[in-house]
């Protein structure tokens, strides 16, 4: 299992692609980061978020073909998570309204940090309710949020996974800041 | 949370089980292909449009936009391209939704991508322009397309307005150095006073002046035709077909001599079509004798 580990996703690309059992590498380097992605972003219960995801490794592999090396892998297989959640709201006429992942630490001081809360928000109260909060707010202002502060993804990343232009990835930053500061008060 | 470790080995399980297949790499590489040469085609018609824009544009007859309507903007108004205007901003369209839909094209914002598409016709436009390409087209839809002057170029329907001083339309005919006869688009017959001097039998003109008769006309400018002048030379083409051809042109072929002077140098012009003429109408040869074409002609028709 780990005579891949040293291996970088886009060789990991290459050898599935002569041989499909390596794609089970793939899976494991991004099951669990998908997994978390997918319930941030939505509040599905784990079993479904499973279904979902299973959909989505098996759409990865099915198109495996149209990774553009010129683009990072994580970000293309964020996109399909992103499409299959979509589809997935589509099929059920479901819209996602919480948000069900635990975060750790360090993911609520990156994403409270960076929303400079000194000012407007008590920080310990921010901590204690900003699963509340980002539950509150919009699919598209949660997910881009989830995208920077969680997710730790650039600019560059979201514009790829969002299929947005970095501008606009920006200004819905901001623009979900705001929204996610006037959510938590 | 995390996933046990069997969901990824059962994901793999169901992709052999169900033989789940990679899709072929040169179904991804078509889909791209059609979007960019779908984009490329699309900017080229743009372009096209764009040159012949140019050419309308450039031969709109600014310089007397005074005397022939109010103001400039009642000028424009009036001699814009639309129809081409109209091609232009769809094909631009088209070619933003295809960029929009290439691989990295979502990277661009939207006033990028149209900006991109507008100045890339506009470019290619200026360039097909210089190369003759926007009068090439507009002098092959003069010639052929029906609803030419409803459509392509409506500068024509413009022209033919008499009663408002403005008259397009081919010399038939010079009676005098001050007189000389005209076809509008209409294929009505004028007789225009003025410097004959100034025209050439067989060559369209625009004339700015006022109407001075039922189908008189006083000229103060005459100026070349330049969009649409292929339109009227259609008439060569109505000689051609049936035995008699068109009977208004046949009947000024016999009232003017240039004219038939005209339709003689044409008919040495296109001796393969006429080949082919004689070939299924055998009284093509009459036909031509009563128009008192000359015999030497006719020979050279029959020996060709």
């Amino acid at each position: 299992m780990d005579k891949c580990g040293n291996k970088t996703d886009e060789e990991l690309v290459t050898l599935t692609l002569a041989d499909q059992d390596y794609f089970l590498y793939i899976i494991n380097r991004y099951k669990d980061k998908l997994f978390r992605y997918i319930r941030r972003i939505t509040n599905v219960d784990p079993e479904e978020t499973e279904d979902i995801l299973q959909e989505v490794f098996i759409k990865a592999y099915t198109n495996l073909n149209d990774f553009d090396q010129a683009l990072k892998f994580s970000s293309w297989i964020y996109r399909i998570a992103h499409n299959q959640v979509i589809t997935y709201y589509r099929k059920t006429k479901a819209r996602p309204h919480g948000h069900s992942a635990s975060l750790s630490d360090e993911e609520v001081k990156n994403l409270a940090s960076d929303l400079n809360p000194a000012k407007d928000v008590d920080i310990q109260l921010l901590k204690s309710n900003i699963q509340k909060t980002l539950g509150r707010l919009e699919e598209k202002h949660r997910e881009v949020l989830v995208l920077k502060f969680i997710e730790e993804k650039s600019y560059q990343e979201i514009s790829d996974i969002l299929r947005r232009p970095m501008g606009t990835v920006a200004s819905l930053i901001n623009r979900a800041k705001q929204e996610f500061k006037k959510a938590s008060k | 949370m995390n996933i046990n470790n069997g969901f990824s080995k059962n994901i793999l399980n169901i992709i052999k089980k169900k033989d789940i297949k990679l899709k072929p790499r040169w179904q991804f590489l078509l889909k791209d292909y059609v979007i960019w040469s779908v984009g490329a085609i699309a900017l080229i018609i743009g372009g096209l449009a764009f040159s012949v824009i140019i050419y309308l544009l450039r031969y709109d007859d600014w310089s007397v936009y005074g005397q022939i309507t109010g103001s400039i903007w009642e000028f424009i108004l009036l001699t814009l391209p639309y129809f081409w205007l109209l091609i232009l901003a769809v094909f631009i369209l088209v070619t933003y939704y295809n960029i929009k839909h290439t691989k990295k094209g979502y990277r661009y914002s939207l006033p990028m991508i149209v900006i991109i598409s507008i100045v890339a016709s506009m470019v290619l436009g200026v360039l097909f322009s210089h190369a003759g390409i926007g009068r090439a087209i507009d002098d092959v839809l003069g010639e052929k397309a029906p609803l030419y002057t409803k459509i392509f170029n409506r500068q024509i329907i413009f022209w033919t307005q008499p009663e408002e001083g403005r008259l397009v339309g081919l010399v038939v005919s010079r009676v005098s150095d001050a007189e000389f006869m005209l076809l509008d688009s209409k294929q009505n017959e004028w007789r225009i006073l003025g410097d004959a001097n100034l025209i050439e039998v067989g060559k369209p003109v625009k004339l700015v002046g006022e109407q001075s008769g039922e189908n008189e006309f006083h000229v103060e400018k005459i100026m070349p035709v330049g969009p649409g002048r292929k339109f009227f030379m259609r008439h060569k083409d109505k000689h051609f077909p049936g035995p008699l051809g068109d009977p208004k042109i046949m009947e000024r072929i016999k009232k003017y001599p240039e004219f038939k002077e005209i339709f003689e140098q044409d008919l040495l012009g296109h001796k393969e079509r006429i080949k082919e003429i004689m070939e299924k109408d055998p009284e093509f040869i009459k036909n031509l004798e009563k128009l008192n074409i000359a015999p030497e002609i006719i020979e050279q028709l029959q020996a060709e």
